[in-house]
């Protein structure tokens, strides 16, 4: 299994380990609902060092992102990030990524850890545009600061640049206690935060300059536990578990990510026919009516007819509720019966984001 | 721009000079850098050994813990079990006047990660549940021995206890 740069940090402060996407990473260091709760009400600092970043130059580097992503890129201004999937032929999710553009001619795609040899491949079997691709995920240290006080513990450190005057979806390269950092307003937990990235060598000194900033302010590590109880809470999707090649984004309910009108991109064709006969399948939101929880997997009915499949599901600690993602062939309107060890349990479809940041 | 707090370590860095490492400047709250907190965390704790794993219980590999009064058996997980299963949410128990048979499956204990199925340590029927569990699941996490206790078993045969693990033996092998 792989380990990010910031290994021997973790096993210093005696994390508990998962794996996830190949990688040996920190499932919790105290306690997932610990975790989870000061980063809804302090701070919390991570290693998401797992992920991977593609770059993308050159003149042919728009083009090619243009026909890769659902979202429309041209959009996108120089300092600005987006959210975007990208897609095959019949309109199945390949990734869901973070697109970051610097120039016209310079773009950062940032995509889960499991799938950026896939995605790397994808990239360059499409890439007819002449476009430099570089795969910098080894070079690379992501450390991501979350929570209401994120922008108070950072901007201290940031001597360069006013942070907190960095937008959402926006980014800028500044030194936080003198490291070169891309300093992005981003997140997948639902709150304010930023998500940092430095070069590898820079990685362990990077934490070691947050870290003790984040504790003093009353915050804490936080590892992938409560960073998957945060994500779904906030409502975002998990690729691999939410969504998959089997899965479009319209069925994912990603469709505002999704720029039918800005030209052709791959999967185009498929989401359009899609669109207009109608998606017989949808992620939807629950909330289980009674205590038990209702996990990944599990089978989901209406008046005693197979419906769907939990995608996602765990307790939420900031609502104490047992809540999560299924992908349904039926409409929203109506309750669903979750078999949880045999036995049905009760469960109200709601819309997500289940929480919202105070 | 925001102005740096004075006296603080980070202030000291010069821009160009490289990495200043903090524990030079003796005041860095990172754990990696503070040997002496780190160390003593990992010791042992002499005293606490035996308090985990009361001397009166018997033990199961699967860590449920069995406490004897008469023909009835008391059951819960252990301290080891709570603490590796963590911020437990739900307790799913079986119904007063069900049968459960030892080293079967009798119910189960949710955590915010995962499902852990439960054991029980002796067949009998079950005479009383922790309703308690239901509102405030988090005792088996704070009082895993006391009012953290999970259901009571009228044993079938007491002599099933004596297939248990001892304390020192249950600590031996987790």
């Amino acid at each position: 299994m792989k380990r990010t740069p910031l290994y021997d940090i973790h096993r210093a402060l005696d994390a508990k380990w998962t794996e996830f996407g190949g990688w040996e990473m920190p499932l919790q260091y105290s306690s997932i609902v610990a975790e989870h709760l000061a980063v809804r009400g302090t701070a919390g600092l991570f290693d998401l060092s797992h992920m991977g970043e593609i770059e993308v130059r050159g003149s042919g580097a728009s083009d090619l992102l243009q026909k890769l992503c659902t979202n429309d890129i041209s959009r996108l201004k120089n300092g600005q990030a987006q959210y975007t999937l990208l897609c095959n032929e019949t309109g199945g999710t390949v990734d869901d990524v973070l697109v970051y553009r610097f120039t016209d001619t310079h773009y950062m795609v940032v995509v889960n850890a499991a799938t950026l040899a896939k995605d790397v491949a994808w990239m360059e079997t499409h890439n007819d545009t002449g476009a430099e691709l570089a795969d910098t995920s080894e070079d690379t240290v992501l450390l991501a600061l979350q929570g209401p006080d994120a922008i108070e513990i950072l901007n201290p450190l940031v001597l360069d640049a006013d942070i907190s005057q960095i937008q959402f979806f926006r980014f800028t390269v500044g030194k936080i206690a003198g490291i070169p950092t891309i300093i992005s307003r981003t997140g997948y937990t639902g709150e304010v935060g930023f998500e940092l990235y430095v070069n590898a060598d820079d990685g362990q000194e990077l934490w070691h300059v947050l870290y003790p900033a984040v504790m003093e302010a009353g915050g804490v590590p936080v590892g992938l536990g409560a960073r998957d109880t945060l994500r779904l809470e906030a409502g975002l999707r998990l690729y691999g578990m939410d969504m998959d090649e089997q899965t479009t984004p319209l069925e994912a309910g990603l469709v505002r990510f999704v720029k039918l009108n800005k030209g052709e991109f791959i999967g185009r064709g498929a989401l359009l026919a899609q669109k207009e006969s109608g998606i017989a399948r949808r992620l939807v939101g629950f909330q289980v009516r009674g205590r038990a929880v209702a996990r990944a997997g599990y089978a989901v009915y209406q008046d005693g007819t197979r419906v769907g499949t939990v995608t996602s599901g765990a307790p939420s600690p900031s609502l104490k509720r047992n809540i999560g993602f299924a992908l349904l062939t039926v409409s929203r309107d109506k309750d669903v019966d979750i078999e949880i060890r045999g036995r049905m349990h009760p469960a109200k479809i709601v819309k997500v984001p289940f929480y919202r940041a105070k | 721009m925001v102005g740096l707090p004075e006296g603080r370590w980070w202030a000291y860095r010069r821009e160009d000079g490289g990495p200043t490492c903090c524990r030079q400047m003796g005041e860095c709250a990172s754990i990696l850098h503070n040997q002496t907190r780190r160390d003593e965390r990992k010791m042992p704790c002499e005293t606490g050994q035996n308090a985990m794993f009361p001397q009166n219980l018997r033990y199961m590999e699967s860590h449920e813990w069995a406490r004897q009064e008469e023909d009835v058996a008391t059951v819960g997980i252990t301290d080891y079990a709570q603490a590796e299963i963590q911020d437990i949410v739900y307790v799913e128990l079986p119904e007063v006047g069900t049968h459960v048979t030892q080293k079967t499956e009798f119910g189960v204990i949710e955590s915010v990660k995962a499902a852990f199925d439960l054991y029980a340590p002796v067949s009998g029927e079950v005479i009383a549940v922790n309703e308690t569990l239901v509102d405030a699941p988090e005792h088996v996490n704070t009082s895993p021995y006391e009012d953290g206790w999970l259901i009571k078993i009228r044993m079938d045969a007491p002599v099933e206890l004596e297939a248990l693990l001892d304390a020192e033996t249950y600590q031996k092998q987790i």
